[in-house]
């Protein structure tokens, strides 16, 4: 079982197209998964129903009786996995989501604002990952980048910047196409729907990568 | 020379009105695993106050704002010292700021001078932090 958690307390970064392709990978992977939307705008749900092979996809929300931690409990005793998808703030749900998690992924675009608030994400996760005395493995994905060969000087720039406060970045950015783009309104998925296509292929090998992450974080934990 | 792929049709959303969520989803089997229980802790009301004065929660879920007063809550603390009324003058658009930080947090004025009084060296009490308004009845 592995709970993901997509956090940024910077809002427009990735976080709901990052949890819609985790999802989608997830399922054409053959998983059991549900989702938790902590999006007041419910992204999640919406999306499922517009793709068939995602309409059984269980997309809870939290209701003022039922809190996070229960939700999650409940969801992650019927599924292999959990991806909550978080509010683009610094919201109450913020730390709680991620003490839940094996994974938490922080998106992260190339402004600045992107790079302040992620840093500050991930700072918070290092903190939840404390308080609740686990090892939580976590990643920050670059978002947006550029889908050619060519890494621009930004996005080395900004790698540099993470590295200076301890962060990690996923070697594999998620890169800026129109599939991703027209996701929402062609329910058309690279991934469950054109495997070969190279936007497939960029998120197959975002997703490999954080499954190495849980990996390495489940080992660590093994042997401590 | 090799046929173009054709794009996939984009398809208008659903602009409707959103209907109301179902409330809830059936329970199941309870998993153990210590993560939830830490979790939980940070759920509490008190877990919420600390964040706010501690920065780490700046907007407030109004779905999952943890109420006062429940079973992992500590009791109501008594109040320390006795208050007295202050009035004074301030800058409307301060006091703007801080009509806006009550509507996002939830945090009163009068705790939002006290919680910045006390990170400015004066020695202000967390018991004395609280709002008299919102305290459940005895």
């Amino acid at each position: 079982m592995a709970i993901i958690t997509f956090a940024q307390v910077k809002g427009g970064s990735g976080k709901t197209t990052s949890a819609m392709c985790t999802v989608a990978e997830l399922v054409a992977r053959g998983t059991s998964v549900a989702a938790l939307d902590l999006d007041p705008n419910r992204p999640l749900g919406e999306f499922f129903q517009r793709v068939p092979e995602l309409q059984h996809v269980e997309a809870a929300v939290p209701t003022s009786e039922r809190r996070v931690s229960a939700l999650v409990r409940e969801l992650a005793s019927r599924h292999d996995n959990v991806v909550i998808d978080l509010m683009g703030a610094a919201t109450n749900d913020t730390q709680v989501a991620m003490a839940l998690a094996d994974l938490v992924i922080v998106p992260s675009q190339m402004s600045g604002t992107d790079l302040k608030c992620g840093v500050e994400t991930w700072r918070q996760a290092v903190e939840a990952a404390e308080i609740s005395g686990r090892i939580i493995a976590r990643g920050v994905l670059l978002a947006r980048t550029s889908a050619g060969a060519v890494r621009p000087r930004v996005e080395s720039f900004l790698r540099e910047q993470y590295k200076r406060v301890g962060a990690y970045v996923l070697a594999t950015a998620f890169g800026d196409r129109a599939a991703w783009k027209e996701m929402t309104y062609s329910a058309h998925i690279p991934h469950l729907h054109d495997r070969d296509s190279n936007a497939a292929k960029n998120f197959i090998s975002v997703f490999e990568e954080m499954m190495a992450l849980i990996q390495s974080a489940a080992t660590a934990a093994a042997a401590a | 020379m090799a046929a173009r792929k054709s794009r996939p049709q984009l398809q208008p959303p659903d602009l409707t009105p959103p209907a109301q969520q179902p409330s809830g989803l059936p329970g199941r089997v309870a998993a153990d695993d210590p993560r939830f229980a830490a979790a939980a802790e940070l759920e509490t009301h008190d877990a919420y106050v600390r964040g706010v004065q501690e920065g780490r929660v700046r907007v407030v879920n109004p779905e999952t704002l943890p109420r006062r007063g429940t079973e992992n809550d500590h009791p109501p603390p008594r109040r320390r010292s006795p208050e007295t009324s202050l009035s004074t003058k301030v800058p409307e658009s301060v006091m703007q700021q801080l009509r806006r930080r009550y509507a996002d947090t939830g945090i009163t004025i009068r705790n939002q001078i006290l919680i910045a009084l006390r990170k400015d060296g004066l020695e202000v009490d967390e018991d004395d932090i609280q709002d008299e308004r919102k305290r459940p009845r005895r």
